[in-house]
């Protein structure tokens, strides 16, 4: 089973996917900012990251900037999971190493799981666009 | 039927007199200058040929007086003959005017001649003298007078009718030869005509010059009249005489002569152009009176504006050209940068708002989904069993709410769709796509939908037909598409699921036995937030907003989404988009 990083500031959200993936015997460690996020990440560094983008004090593309999964992270993948649809920021996170960009609306517990799942069997080295 | 029409938001209409008047501003002040400038040099031109007209003038006129007195000399010379001469006869007569080469050298003159003074008494030795050499002279017209004046010699020869012709018998001559004789001077005639002109066709005018008797010296009228021996005198014709005078390049100059007085004038000659001339409106003019010994010539003189300087002449109309284009053109870049300007601002405030818009909305669609997909996935977790096993009814209440949930999420999703498309901000992004493999799918994700209503889709999809198509957009359509088959079509009904590759375009069809809509609905359909009351509305949801969606995106594609209702039942929906994009 993965480590997987729940970066989500909206914690009725962020209870709901810790328990999706607790579920399917994920390791979960749920964060609700960004600089929690690098923290958390530094110290137990994960396989998989669930990032929301809009988030306080370090937002997904900051925290991206500062992890820089390309460089610094190349094994461990990156969801951004936001209901932000802005096509500059959607452009900007997979610039800076994000494996799969989703609307967080439209992904039910189902899908959540099957895209976790996806992910994580990627190849890191083609994964990245 | 509801329908609302969001209000669209007004451009300001272009401020255009900040651009356009500052442009007309700057043409009018160069215009201005332009035509005082063109003014000014019209005024130079004026002067320049008024002067080149004067000058021209001034030298006809000295061409004119140099000439006579030459002519003068000649007369003054034959009196010397006969000063000098003890008797001059016809033979020393006709060597001394060859000498002359009157036709080469002085043109216009047409011979020289002698006239000799006889008294009644002297008519007989005089006669019987002259017939020497002359046998068939005669003094004519006969007549007793005080005296005679008949022309003795004249040469180059002429018709023997001319010797013996008493000209002081005409008036016009014996006028002029009387004041040659009480002055001791040249004199002319006004205008006259030949001896043997007897049609008058060759005006002409005759100079005296007098000559007195052997050894006299008068020195008063009286003194001259007791002894005038004769007169030297030279006709001219009018026409050649004149010609000589004149420069038949200048087309641009013509004068015209007449003699006398102001109330006795008499027309002698003009240029062949001055009437043509005289009948210009841009004609300029100028009035000479040359005294010529006893007789006035009064002459007018017309020429074109031709006859200044060029470079005057044409700079007005080049200074007004030039004006005209430079004034125009500065305007117009004036206009433009001013133009290009405002419209640079007016870019960038457009940008900044569109730009702040676009995150408003995003932010605002943000806002909405988030408690609806926390809704979504509680409930989600519930129906899909990861709270432990649910009844078949719990099921199906959890699935309403969960629809309801997704409805509410999609409008979302579609209203923000439609604002971009309001503002232009609907980025599309063609890639190649297997359309028949997303149509498929589509099918298959509404598989569930149709089922629950027992309707039977029937599919003909050509296998592989590639398009360029922005994937999510193209595929929210073809969703809206069958979704809207299924919905307004009653339980056990039928849906026909066509795509065909025809050549450069695709085309999908899609047919239903549902309530169809009237010609009149059609338009309306394709309106946002528009909805056509019917037996079905009532139960199933939507927000209005689909098809509208559908449209902008197939007609961004530069395809066409067209709706009608089929001859039997139902409505065919038929899409067409180009497979390539340019």
């Amino acid at each position: 089973m993965a480590k997987i990083l729940i970066a989500e500031d909206e914690h009725t959200l962020n209870e709901a996917y810790q328990m999706i993936l607790e579920k399917q015997g994920h390791k979960v460690y749920p964060v609700y900012d960004g600089l929690e996020a690098l923290k958390i990440a530094a110290k137990n560094p994960p396989d998989l990251i669930l990032l929301d983008l809009r988030m306080p004090r370090l937002s997904g593309i900051e925290f991206l900037k500062k992890y820089d999964p390309v460089k610094n992270h190349p094994d461990v993948k990156v969801i951004i999971f936001s209901n932000l649809d802005m096509e500059r920021e959607i452009d900007q996170a997979y610039d800076l190493g994000a494996h799969k960009y989703i609307l967080k609306a439209w992904a039910s517990p189902t899908e959540l799981v099957r895209l976790v799942d996806e992910v994580l069997s990627l190849n890191t080295a083609a994964s990245h666009p | 039927m509801f329908y609302v029409e969001l209000p669209t938001v007004k451009r300001k209409p272009e401020v255009v007199l900040v651009h356009v008047l500052p442009a007309l501003i700057i043409f009018a002040i160069l215009m201005l200058v332009t035509v005082w400038s063109w003014n000014t040099a019209k005024q130079r031109s004026r002067e320049d040929i008024n002067r080149a007209l004067n000058s021209r003038v001034q030298d006809s006129s000295s061409t004119l007086q140099e000439r006579m007195r030459a002519y003068e000399e000649i007369l003054r010379a034959g009196s010397g003959l006969f000063t000098a001469s003890e008797q001059v006869d016809n033979e020393e007569w006709r060597k001394y005017v060859t000498i002359f080469d009157l036709r080469q050298r002085y043109p216009g003159i047409l011979g020289l001649g002698f006239v000799q003074v006889v008294t009644p008494q002297d008519i007989t030795t005089h006669t019987e003298a002259i017939r020497t050499f002359r046998p068939n002279y005669v003094i004519t017209p006969e007549g007793l007078r005080d005296r005679y004046t008949s022309i003795v010699y004249y040469e180059p020869s002429s018709p023997q009718t001319v010797f013996g012709y008493d000209q002081h018998t005409e008036p016009n001559r014996a006028s002029a030869m009387d004041y040659a004789e009480k002055t001791g001077q040249v004199s002319l005639t006004p205008l006259v005509y030949p001896v043997n002109d007897y049609t008058k066709t060759q005006p002409s005018f005759f100079m005296y010059y007098p000559i007195y008797k052997k050894g006299s010296e008068p020195i008063n009228e009286q003194a001259r009249k007791n002894n005038i021996a004769g007169f030297i005198f030279a006709p001219f014709r009018v026409d050649p005489f004149f010609e000589s005078l004149q420069n038949k390049n200048e087309t641009f100059f013509a004068y015209r002569v007449s003699t006398g007085e102001q109330n006795n004038t008499q027309r002698m000659y003009e240029t062949s152009n001055f009437a043509k001339l005289n009948s210009i409106s841009n004609k300029y003019t100028a009035k000479r009176t040359l005294e010529l010994y006893n007789q006035k010539w009064n002459i007018e003189y017309i020429a074109t504006p031709d006859i200044g300087t060029p470079e005057l002449r044409q700079r007005p109309t080049a200074i007004l050209g030039s004006g005209l284009a430079f004034s125009f053109i500065v305007a117009m870049c004036l206009y433009a940068i001013l133009a290009s300007r405002t419209k640079i601002l007016a870019y960038g405030d457009e940008a900044k708002i569109q730009g702040a818009k676009d995150e408003l909305l995003a932010l605002a669609s943000h806002q909405l989904r988030t408690p609806a997909t926390g809704v979504k996935q509680y409930i989600g977790m519930l129906r899909d069993g990861f709270a432990g096993p649910v009844t078949k009814e719990q099921k199906h209440l959890l699935n309403r709410a969960y629809e309801s949930n997704e409805r509410q999420l999609k409008t979302v999703s579609q209203m923000l769709s439609v604002a971009r498309i309001d503002a232009d901000r609907l980025r599309l992004e063609p890639i190649d796509t297997n359309v028949s493999s997303m149509l498929s799918d589509v099918i298959a994700e509404q598989r569930k939908t149709i089922e629950e209503k027992k309707q039977k889709i029937t599919r003909h999809i050509a296998k592989n037909v590639h398009a360029e198509v922005d994937q999510h957009n193209f595929r929210m359509v073809l969703e809206n598409v069958i979704n809207n088959a299924s919905k307004y079509t009653p339980t056990k009904g039928r849906i026909w699921v066509t795509l065909t590759d025809v050549g450069d375009n695709l085309t999908i069809v899609v047919r239903d036995t549902g309530v169809g809509i009237t010609k009149d609905d059609v338009p309306l359909l394709f309106k946002k937030f528009v909805r056509i009351p019917n037996k079905l509305t009532k139960k199933v949801s939507g927000s209005g907003l689909g098809l509208y969606l559908a449209k902008n995106v197939v007609e961004s594609h530069a395809g066409e989404i067209t709706l009608e209702a089929h001859p039997e039942q139902g409505l065919v929906v038929t899409i067409t988009i180009p497979k390539k994009q340019s």
